[in-house]
């Protein structure tokens, strides 16, 4: 077999390799608990009294190997969970680079510094036609930010038409 | 052949070749399994041609769930032990697994080459080339000068 020189032309230099790899085997040997200094046999023999029976087996660095994982699965999980709620709140209040004018501060105080002010649109005259029931033209009447209907009274009062309060009839037989 | 005679037989070589491929640590829980396995499975497992090359399939299987450390060969002597090349672990690690087991199996821990082929599920020839070639890459490993004939 392995004695054969033609198949394993051992060289100088093999020996030495050769008491590397036995010392190592050693080694190996006495941390791995081979042969019958395993305890894993008597334990098999301890656990399961028969062939055929189910045999649940975990040792201790199995299960610590097992809870170390699920930690770290779980560590996963809250980051992940945690970089969604970010996502989130980034999209929501959307901050811009240091530096930038259009960071909005957070503080309610700032926000008329920061936020274009709300300007009313200039008033302008909005001219109005007092038309009769029949469709003939009463008057015109403008208003400049102020009610249409107080210049609508007074114009009506301007004409003597009937005032507000008094009966819808009046005021259509003054029409 | 009962379980009981089939560990005894094959137990510890079965152990042998996973922690050849998968450390100390690993390799022992993955046999374990292994037996486990087989002692649980033993009415279909018995019947089989190679009893022994199914539960070492069975051992890898296992040593899957086993979250593998970088480095798994033990790269100094144990206390009281011989010392042995510190680089010979990492080339060790770097050969494939039955080109590892085949060398440690064989020039570390004596296995004869029939029972390292049983293990494997190989023939003989085919773990001699196994062998061969995982000696080549650690001669060149450690820069082992060859012998000129």
């Amino acid at each position: 077999m392995s004695a054969d020189p033609s198949h394993f032309p051992h060289a100088p230099g093999d020996d030495w390799l050769r008491s590397q790899l036995a010392a190592f085997g050693v080694t190996l040997e006495a941390e791995s608990g081979l042969g019958l200094r395993s305890p894993h046999a008597g334990e098999l023999a301890s656990v399961a009294p028969e062939p055929g029976v189910p045999v649940l087996r975990r040792s201790p660095d199995g299960r610590r190997r097992r809870s170390v994982w699920l930690l770290a699965a779980a560590v996963i999980v809250v980051a992940l969970a945690a970089d969604g709620l970010f996502v989130l709140n980034a999209r929501d209040t959307p901050l811009g680079p240091v530096g930038n004018d259009n960071i909005i501060s957070e503080n309610p105080d700032d926000v008329e510094n920061t936020q274009p002010p709300i300007t009313t649109p200039a008033p302008v005259d909005v001219p109005a036609r007092l038309l009769a029931t029949d469709g003939s033209l009463l008057a015109t009447v403008s208003y400049r930010g102020t009610s249409l209907t107080d210049d609508i009274d007074a114009e009506i009062d301007r004409l003597g038409a009937p005032r507000q309060g008094e009966t819808q009839m009046n005021r259509r037989s003054w029409c | 052949m009962t379980f009981d005679e089939c560990a005894a037989r094959c137990g510890s070589r079965l152990r042998a070749g996973l922690v050849a491929v998968y450390g100390p640590e690993v390799g022992t829980e993955a046999a374990a399994d292994a037996l486990a396995y087989g002692w649980e499975n033993w009415p279909t497992v018995e019947p089989m041609d190679n009893p022994t090359g199914y539960l070492y399939r069975v051992g890898q299987s296992a040593a899957r769930r086993y979250r593998r450390p970088q480095r798994y060969l033990p790269e100094v002597a144990a206390p009281g032990l011989p010392d042995f090349e510190p680089g010979l672990a990492p080339a060790l690690e770097v050969l494939s697994e039955v080109q590892r087991v085949a060398v440690v199996m064989v020039h570390a821990l004596g296995y004869p080459l029939t029972e390292v082929a049983t293990t494997l599920g190989v023939s003989v020839s085919t773990l001699r080339t196994h062998l061969r070639r995982g000696m080549d890459k650690l001669r060149l490993a450690l820069e082992v000068e060859p012998h000129v004939r």
